[in-house]
């Protein structure tokens, strides 16, 4: 048994002991009963399972949880799916999506959503030239497989979100 | 917790028999792209169901058929179905190779479909997109090997099984028609993955237009595409 204390969506979990192997997907998923989290491929390879992991300096990355200990996660902030909304009201990003049918089956979407959110808070920090944006919303989503819509219309919700506020996303 | 422990058929058949309940049901059903329907009275409650005929057996006693009430059977024209109600699509690619890698990258496609009417358009588009890109995976990317090296030694994933990611299709420039349904009260056809389907065999042409070789296997992977190149 390992010591584990984190931060999930902004309220503190643990110190509580786990066992040493449980994985992040099962402690997300089985112990706390937050199933928006999914388990797809159990080898990192379709990331329909990861998590959105705030660093202390500001930034954020997303990480798979479905081979990671979950102890690997202890003293961290991370965020799920079901913290994108807010008081009861989905995010921009959560509307777009569905606004786009951004999704069928609907398994890989929770990683894509985390995935585009981690890229809108990077964007709003760093904002860059529209030409670029295409790009760079490839690049960031490219590691997340789906295999209902062809990805179009995941990289057109987020491409929306960030023309509609073009002030907060692209350098001028 | 121990917890009870599982109730086995046996147990279960010989409390039916103790009770001369039932111990036996046997069901006709009839399908022409649409099953036969019937309602039964069973227990005094009145069950429809997807069959046409029914009758059960209490304890260890005789079949005893069950009397059916508003029995339909579908319409002798549903046997024309199959020429009837066929979604058609086609696709044509533009496909570009780089000589000195094999690696294939679709510049530009167009895929057109008729499926009667469209319920819900946004899904119809989202599954022709969701076609193509596995198509382009059936074509050049995944791939079932035989034998021990194969998926069948349970040790494959998705590293080894590739799957067409965002970044192997022509997110920008596919455009995908969905035509009007060809008569005006025309019912919805369906289209399942049929919009994958012409995928291939586009990619195939396109790739022999290319590089003058027919594969006549797949997945036509890069190191083919280069091999045939040379």
């Amino acid at each position: 048994m390992t010591a584990l204390a984190l931060t999930i969506n902004g309220r503190a979990y643990g110190p509580m002991d786990v066992r040493g192997d449980l994985t992040m997907n099962d402690f997300v998923r089985e112990y706390l009963g937050m199933t928006g989290t999914k388990f797809g491929c159990g080898a990192a390879q379709c990331l329909s399972c990861a998590v959105i992991v705030d660093d202390p300096d500001g930034t954020s990355y997303t990480a798979p949880t479905c081979i990671v200990p979950a102890a690997s996660f202890n003293g961290k902030a991370i965020r799920t799916v079901e913290g994108l909304a807010k008081n009861g009201e989905l995010s921009a990003l959560q509307k777009a999506f569905i606004e786009h049918f951004a999704f069928q089956c609907g398994y890989c979407t929770a990683g894509f959503l985390n995935e585009s959110q981690v890229l809108l808070e990077r964007l709003a920090r760093k904002p860059i030239a529209r030409v670029d944006l295409e790009k760079t919303i490839a690049n960031a989503l490219d590691g997340h497989l789906c295999r209902c819509t062809g990805y179009i219309k995941y990289h057109e919700a987020v491409r929306e979100v960030i023309l509609a506020d073009p002030a907060r996303y692209l350098a001028t | 917790m121990p917890g009870l422990a599982p109730l086995g058929l046996p147990e279960v058949a010989a409390k039916a028999h103790a009770r001369n309940g039932v111990t036996g049901a046997m069901t006709h059903g009839f399908s022409r792209w649409a099953w036969s329907q019937a309602t039964f009275s069973i227990a005094g409650e009145a069950w429809t169901a997807d069959i046409d005929a029914l009758a059960v057996r209490k304890g260890a006693g005789k079949f005893v058929r069950i009397d059916r009430t508003n029995v339909t059977f579908p319409p002798t024209d549903f046997n024309r179905i199959g020429t009837t109600y066929t979604s058609l699509c086609g696709t044509v690619v533009r496909i570009e190779i780089e000589p000195d890698t094999g690696a294939l990258r679709v510049a530009k496609a167009y895929s057109v479909l008729e499926c009667g009417k469209a319920l819900l358009p946004e899904i119809v588009l989202g599954q022709a997109q969701g076609g193509f890109a596995m198509g382009v995976g059936y074509a050049l990317l995944e791939t079932l090997p035989l034998y021990e090296d194969g998926p069948g030694n349970g040790k494959w994933n998705l590293g080894q099984y590739l799957v067409a990611r965002s970044s192997d299709l022509p997110l920008s420039t596919l455009e995908v028609e969905v035509l009007p349904p060809v008569e005006p009260d025309e019912k919805p056809k369906g289209m399942a993955e049929v919009v994958m389907i012409p995928v291939v065999p586009a990619l195939l042409n396109a790739i022999f237009d290319a590089t003058g070789h027919r594969f006549r296997s797949l997945p036509v992977t890069r190191t083919m595409l280069r091999k045939v190149i040379e």
